[in-house]
């Protein structure tokens, strides 16, 4: 059982960050209190082959809007971290 | 208004049909194309990779923009993912306006938005290599 306190989300990867989690998408299950830069720590500190990349670099959108990293996350966000774009 | 992320081939000359309007005097466009040499390597082809839902209400947002702040009357931005060689067109920007500055205007500031806001990433592929490439 997970605790009450708990909430989910589906965290999203693109690129070069896409290749360190190995994967598209991740369930993650995350305090309710969660703030973006939580998230970003969790992730550093599983995966790290970040480097500190997703601290410094990460551009996050919540579903599908930029925000910054003290934005609130609700259940079930969709929490997209990519390094700086490269469009054109 | 016309926004698109697509794997297909960009045919601009179908696209240019559709942004010309009786009242527009003046239609600025911007191809941007694949080349061969970057960096000193001699690229092979290039992997695009779109957030592609995300992408497109960037793209709409960019336009909406445009449309808001200056004086045009449409703009078409498409934008191709997947593997394009080199010669192909990767991006596309069309603004038509009733006179030249803001359609010069229009088709400057949406390329722009696109390299900072949209999220969309290149990975180039050489001989014996390959990176994605990051902004800045």
């Amino acid at each position: 059982m997970r605790s009450r306190n708990m909430m989910v989300i589906t965290a999203k990867f693109f690129a070069t960050f896409r290749e360190v989690v190995g994967t598209n998408n991740l369930e993650m299950h995350v305090d309710r209190r969660a703030v973006v830069s939580n998230i970003i720590d969790v992730l550093e500190q599983q995966y790290p082959a970040f480097e500190g990349r997703l601290r410094k670099l990460a551009l996050v959108a919540v579903n599908e809007t930029y925000v910054q990293r003290q934005q609130k996350l609700q259940p079930k966000d969709v929490v997209a971290f990519f390094p700086p774009v490269s469009g054109g | 208004m016309l926004y698109q992320i697509t794997d297909q081939s960009i045919h601009t000359e179908e696209l240019l049909q559709k942004i010309q309007v009786d009242t527009s005097g003046a239609i600025n466009t911007f191809h941007g194309i694949v080349r061969r040499s970057s960096r000193g390597r001699n690229v092979l082809y290039l992997e695009y990779s779109a957030y592609d839902t995300m992408a497109l209400k960037i793209l709409e947002q960019i336009g909406q923009e445009i449309y808001t702040n200056m004086e045009v009357d449409r703009v078409i931005i498409v934008h191709r993912s997947g593997r394009l060689h080199i010669g192909e067109t990767s991006i596309f920007i069309a603004v038509a306006a009733p006179h030249r500055q803001a359609a010069f205007e229009g088709c400057r500031y949406a390329i722009e938005q696109v390299k900072h806001i949209l999220p969309v990433w290149k990975k180039e592929v050489w001989d014996g290599g390959e990176e994605w490439i990051h902004g800045v």
